[in-house]
C-alpha cells in the first residue's frame, strides 16, 4: 500500500513539476490578432490571400490608405493631379520618409516595385492587379532575355515570337522563343519617376477605383537597395525592411509573427500600439477557446455552430465582408443550357431561410451577384441600390415550376438525377443538403451531393465536369468591375462554360469609358444581363463574423477583407 | 564480421525502401487532380506561365521526377511550393525538434505511467487499485484523440486554467498535449505490463527469489519487471512511428507548430516537394527505429540474436 501512494504521488509530482509560469500577463499596447495560417509570400509583389495582407497593411505604407471613416487618404503620396485625358496621374511624394533600415522612401523604389512585380522573373500570382499601368499585361508576357533570371531595371525583354496561326513557339523545354526582333523595353510600362518625389502613372484606359488599387499589396513599394542587394530579404525578420507604422521583428514560421512601432514612419505619431503579434491558429475551436480565455484579442474564424451563443453573450461582431456565395450551372451540359431550367433552379432556392439557418452570420440573401458595399458613379451612392436590389424574386416557386414546365419538365417529370458539386467543409453541405431539400420538394428534381477535396474541386469546376457546383467569389478592389470580370469570356473565370458576346461588349464599353456615369450604366447592363442569362444562382452576400475584444479602439477592418492597426488604441477598461 | 555485414545489408535495404517510397510519393503526388497553384481565381495565362517556368512545372514529369531524385542523393529536398520562404529542409530543420521534443515527452509519460499502473494492477489482482487502472486503460484505449484533446484543454485549461490551453513555448505548454498523445500507448502498456507482470509473478524463479529472502522491492526491478517488460520493448518501434506521424491531429488542435501538420496540410496544398520531403523523412525516421529496435534486442534478451551462429 506504502509503494501504491509512493507511486501515485511521483506521478502527480511529475505532472507539476513541468507546470509553470504560462503568464498571461498583458501589456497595454499590445495587440494579438489570429491570422490562422502561415502567410505565403511576405513580399508585397508576390503576396496573396487575407493573412498576407493583415500583416503587410501593417509593415507597408502605400501612396494612399483608406482611413477609418472608409475615405481614400494621402500616405506616401502628398498630394496628386489627375486623371488627365490620357489617364495620366502625377504623384508628389512626401518628403522625409523613411524605410525602417533609414534609406529614404522615393518615387524610384515605387517605379522599381511596380516593374518588379510585374517582371515575368518575378513570377507574382497578383501580376494581373498591375495590368491596369499602360504595358503592363505585356510586360508579364513578355520572355526574359537568355539566362534573365532576377529582375533588375537594366533587364531586357522581347515580345514572344509566334508561329503563322498565332501560337508562341516553344523551345525543346517548353519556354517561350523570344522574338529578338521585337524587344520590349522597360521605359514603355506606366510608371516614371522623374526625381525623388514624383511619380508618373499612365494607365490603359479609365480606371475610376485606381486610388483604391493604390492601397492593395501589390501596389506597395519595395525598398529597391535592399531588394536589389538580397534577393531573399522578405524570407526571415532579420532582413526585412518596410516603410509602414510597424516593423518587422520576428517571424517563427507557423507559428507567430510579431511588429513593433516602427520609430521611423512618417506619421509615428499617430501610432499608439507598441506591438502586434500575429498568431497563426488554424482550429476554429482552438481560436475560440484561446480568445475567451483572453489570450487572443482579435479571432478571425469563429465557428459558426457557435454563432447563436456568442451572439447572445454579445461576443459576435459581423463586419462587412466583399464577396458573393452563389452556385454555377454547368451550360455546356443537358438541360442547363436552356436559361429557364437555370431559373427554375434558381428561383426555387429560399435563400432567407438559408441565411438564418445555416449561415447566422447576418448575411444577406443574394439576388443580383455584385454585392453592397461598393460606390456607384458618385461616392454618395451605392452600386447594389443604384441597380435596383434585387433582380428576382426569393423564394418565387410558383414562377420557378411553370418555367420548369415550359422547358419540358412538368413537375419535375423526365429530369435527370443530377449533383451538386461542393468543396468539404461543414456549411457548404449544410446548404447543398437545404438546397437539395428545396429542389426535390418544390420542383420534383432529385439530385446528390458531391463532396470533393478543395483541390480536386476546382479541378472539376474549371473543367466543367460537373451539373451544379457550389461557388463564391470575394472582391480584390471596390468597384463592381472585380465582380463582373469573372464572367468575361476571355477572363477564363467563369467555370459555366457561358459565353456572351453583348456581355463581353459591355465589359469592353465600361472598360474604354472616359465618362464614369457611362461606364456605371455599361456595368449595370451587364450584371442586369447576367441576371437575365442566369449561368449562375447567387445565394448570399457575404459577411465577416468575427470576434474583437471590447478594449479595442480605432481599427480598420476593410470590408476587402484585411485589418489596419495603424490608429488602434486600447481602452483602459478590459474586458473580463 | 558476420555484424558488419548484416549492416550492410541492413542500409542497402534502407536505401531501397526509401527510393521506392520517393518513386511511390512522386507517382502519387503528382496524380492527384489540382496542382500546388490551382487557385479559386484562375491564374491569367502569363501569370501562370511564369510560375509552372519558375518551379520547373512547365517541364516534363519525367524531368521533373529525375531532377528531383537528383536533388534527394544530395539530400537537397527543394523549396516549399507554398511558403516562399521556405524549404523542405528548412520546415524539417525547423518544424521536426518540437514534433519530437512533444513526442519524447508522451513516450516517457506512456511509459512511465503505463508500467507503474501495470504493475500496481499486476500487484493487486481484482483489488480497487486494478480496477480502477484498469478502467482508465479501458477509457484511454477508447477515446479518439480529439475527444481527450478537447476535453483537456476546455476543462484543465480553460475552466481550470492549470495549464496554457493551446500554443508552444514553455514547458507548461508541453502537458495537455503530451498527455493527449500519451493516453493511447500509457493504457496499451497498462494492459500488456499487467498481463506479463501476472504471469512472471507466477513462474519459478520469482518463488525462488521469494523463498530466499529477498526484499520484494528486489525482487520486483530485479526480476520481475524486467522479464515483463520485452513485450513493451517490441512495441516502442511502432509506438514511436505512431506518436510521431499520427500528432498531426493534436498538434492542430492544440496549435503546435510541428511537423506532423506539413505531413498532411502539404497534401491539400499539393505541396509537392513537401509532400516527397516529409514523406521520405519519416520513412528514413521508421525504417531506423526498427533498425534499432531489432538491434536492442539482443541487449534485453539474449535468446535473440541477430546473427544466427551458422549463417
Amino acid at each position: 500500500m506504502k509503494r501504491f501512494v509512493y507511486l501515485v504521488v511521483v506521478s502527480i509530482l511529475l505532472s507539476v513539476v513541468t507546470l509553470n509560469g504560462c503568464s498571461p500577463k498583458k501589456s497595454a499596447s499590445i495587440v494579438r490578432y489570429n491570422i490562422a495560417a502561415e502567410p505565403q509570400y511576405l513580399d508585397p509583389g508576390k503576396a496573396t490571400g487575407i493573412p498576407e495582407f493583415t500583416v503587410l497593411l501593417n509593415l507597408f505604407d502605400g501612396l494612399t490608405r483608406y482611413n477609418e471613416q472608409n475615405e481614400i487618404i494621402p500616405s506616401v503620396a502628398e498630394k496628386w493631379n489627375g486623371p488627365n485625358e490620357n489617364n495620366e496621374y502625377t504623384f508628389t511624394l512626401r518628403k522625409g520618409v523613411m524605410w525602417s533600415n533609414g534609406d529614404p522612401v522615393t518615387a524610384y523604389d515605387f517605379e522599381y516595385s511596380w516593374k518588379r512585380a510585374l517582371s515575368p522573373e518575378l513570377a507574382s500570382e497578383y501580376a494581373y492587379q498591375l495590368y491596369y499601368l499602360k504595358n503592363g499585361k505585356i510586360l508579364n508576357s513578355a520572355v526574359p532575355a537568355e539566362g534573365q533570371t532576377e529582375f533588375k531595371m537594366e533587364n531586357k525583354y522581347y515580345y514572344p515570337k509566334l508561329d503563322e496561326k498565332g501560337n508562341p513557339v516553344l523551345n525543346a523545354d517548353n519556354s517561350q522563343v523570344p522574338d529578338l526582333d521585337k524587344p520590349f523595353s522597360l521605359d514603355d510600362i506606366g510608371v516614371k519617376a522623374t526625381d525623388d518625389n514624383t511619380l508618373l502613372v499612365s494607365l490603359e484606359s479609365n480606371t475610376p477605383f485606381f486610388l483604391s488599387l493604390l492601397t492593395f499589396t501589390t501596389y506597395l513599394p519595395v525598398n529597391h537597395l535592399v531588394v536589389e542587394k538580397n534577393p531573399d530579404w522578405s524570407k526571415s525578420a532579420k532582413n526585412f525592411v518596410g516603410n509602414g507604422p510597424f516593423k518587422m521583428n520576428t517571424w517563427i514560421h507557423a507559428d507567430k509573427i510579431e511588429v513593433v512601432k516602427n520609430e521611423k514612419y512618417w506619421d509615428a505619431g499617430v501610432v499608439k500600439l507598441s506591438k502586434i503579434l500575429f498568431t497563426m491558429v488554424d482550429n476554429q475551436a482552438t481560436e475560440l477557446v484561446l480568445w475567451e480565455s483572453g489570450q487572443l484579442d482579435v479571432a478571425t474564424n469563429p465557428p459558426p455552430i457557435e454563432f447563436d451563443r456568442l451572439k447572445k453573450e454579445g461576443k459576435l461582431q459581423i463586419l462587412p465582408y466583399l464577396g458573393t456565395y452563389y452556385y454555377a450551372f454547368n451550360t455546356t451540359r443537358k438541360p442547363f443550357d436552356d436559361v429557364r431550367v437555370r431559373k427554375a433552379l434558381s428561383f426555387a432556392i429560399d435563400r432567407q431561410s438559408i441565411v438564418q439557418n445555416i449561415t447566422k452570420g447576418e448575411q444577406k440573401p443574394a439576388m443580383a451577384f455584385v454585392p453592397y458595399g461598393i460606390p456607384d458613379s458618385t461616392s454618395d451612392k451605392e452600386f447594389r441600390t443604384v441597380g435596383g436590389d434585387q433582380y428576382f424574386t426569393d423564394n418565387n416557386l410558383e414562377e420557378a415550376k411553370e418555367l420548369l414546365a415550359e422547358a419540358g419538365f412538368p413537375g419535375g417529370a423526365g429530369f435527370p438525377e443530377m449533383n451538386i458539386l461542393y468543396n468539404s467543409n461543414e456549411t457548404h453541405h449544410s446548404i447543398a443538403q437545404a438546397i437539395q431539400q428545396m429542389w426535390n420538394e418544390g420542383l420534383g428534381i432529385k439530385c446528390n451531393l458531391m463532396n470533393q477535396e478543395w483541390k480536386v474541386y476546382l479541378d472539376k469546376r474549371s473543367s466543367l465536369d460537373y451539373d451544379v457546383a457550389r461557388a463564391g467569389w470575394i472582391g480584390d478592389f471596390m468597384d463592381p468591375s472585380t465582380f463582373l470580370d469573372t464572367f468575361y469570356s476571355s477572363s477564363g473565370t467563369s467555370d459555366t462554360g457561358w459565353v456572351s458576346p453583348s456581355f463581353d461588349a459591355l465589359i469592353e464599353k465600361a472598360r474604354s469609358a472616359n465618362d464614369n456615369f457611362l461606364r456605371m450604366r455599361y456595368l449595370h447592363d451587364a450584371e442586369m444581363l447576367l441576371m437575365e442569362d442566369m449561368p449562375i444562382a447567387p445565394i448570399y452576400f457575404y459577411t465577416r463574423p468575427i470576434l474583437i475584444s471590447k478594449k479595442l479602439q480605432h481599427y480598420i477592418s476593410s470590408s476587402l477583407g484585411y485589418t489596419d492597426f495603424k490608429w488602434t488604441e486600447i481602452s483602459a477598461e478590459t474586458t473580463p | 564480421m558476420a555484424l558488419a555485414t548484416y549492416l550492410i545489408r541492413k542500409f542497402i535495404y534502407i536505401v531501397i525502401v526509401v527510393l521506392t517510397v520517393a518513386t511511390l510519393t512522386f507517382i502519387m503526388a503528382h496524380a492527384i487532380p489540382g496542382g500546388p497553384f490551382t487557385r479559386e481565381k484562375p491564374l491569367p495565362p502569363a501569370v501562370k506561365k511564369n510560375i509552372e517556368a519558375r518551379y520547373n512545372l512547365d517541364k516534363p514529369v519525367l524531368f521533373q521526377y529525375f531532377d528531383y531524385m537528383k536533388n534527394l542523393i544530395r539530400l537537397d529536398l527543394g523549396p516549399s511550393f507554398r511558403y516562399e520562404a521556405l524549404t523542405v529542409n528548412d520546415i524539417i530543420r525547423q518544424k521536426f525538434p518540437i514534433s519530437a521534443v512533444l513526442g519524447f515527452v508522451a513516450i516517457i509519460i506512456a511509459l512511465i505511467l503505463g508500467i507503474a499502473a501495470g504493475t500496481i494492477s499486476a500487484l493487486y489482482p481484482h483489488r480497487w487499485q486494478d480496477s480502477l487502472f484498469m478502467f482508465l486503460a479501458l477509457l484511454g484505449v477508447s477515446i479518439p484523440s480529439f475527444i481527450l484533446a478537447t476535453f483537456l484543454m476546455y476543462v484543465v485549461g480553460f475552466k481550470l486554467g492549470w495549464f496554457p490551453v493551446a500554443g508552444w513555448g514553455s514547458p507548461a505548454h508541453i502537458v495537455l498535449p503530451a498527455f493527449t498523445l500519451a493516453a493511447y500507448p500509457m493504457a496499451f502498456i497498462a494492459k500488456t505490463i499487467r498481463t506479463n507482470m501476472l504471469e512472471v509473478l507466477n513462474q519459478d524463479y520469482i518463488k525462488v527469489a521469494r523463498a530466499k529472502g529477498l526484499p520484494e522491492r528486489i525482487v520486483l526491478t530485479r526480476h520481475a519487471i524486467k522479464n515483463a517488460i520485452l513485450p513493451v520493448i517490441t512495441y516502442l518501434g511502432p509506438l514511436v512511428a505512431s506518436v510521431f506521424t499520427g500528432s498531426f491531429l493534436v498538434e492542430s488542435i492544440f496549435a503546435i507548430p510541428g511537423l506532423g501538420k506539413y505531413f498532411v496540410s502539404s497534401i491539400y496544398d499539393r505541396d509537392y516537394t513537401v509532400i516527397m520531403g516529409v514523406t521520405i523523412f519519416y520513412c528514413v525516421l521508421l525504417v531506423g527505429l526498427n533498425f534499432l529496435v531489432d538491434i536492442s534486442y539482443t541487449f534485453v534478451d539474449p535468446r535473440i540474436r541477430i546473427v544466427k551462429q551458422n549463417d
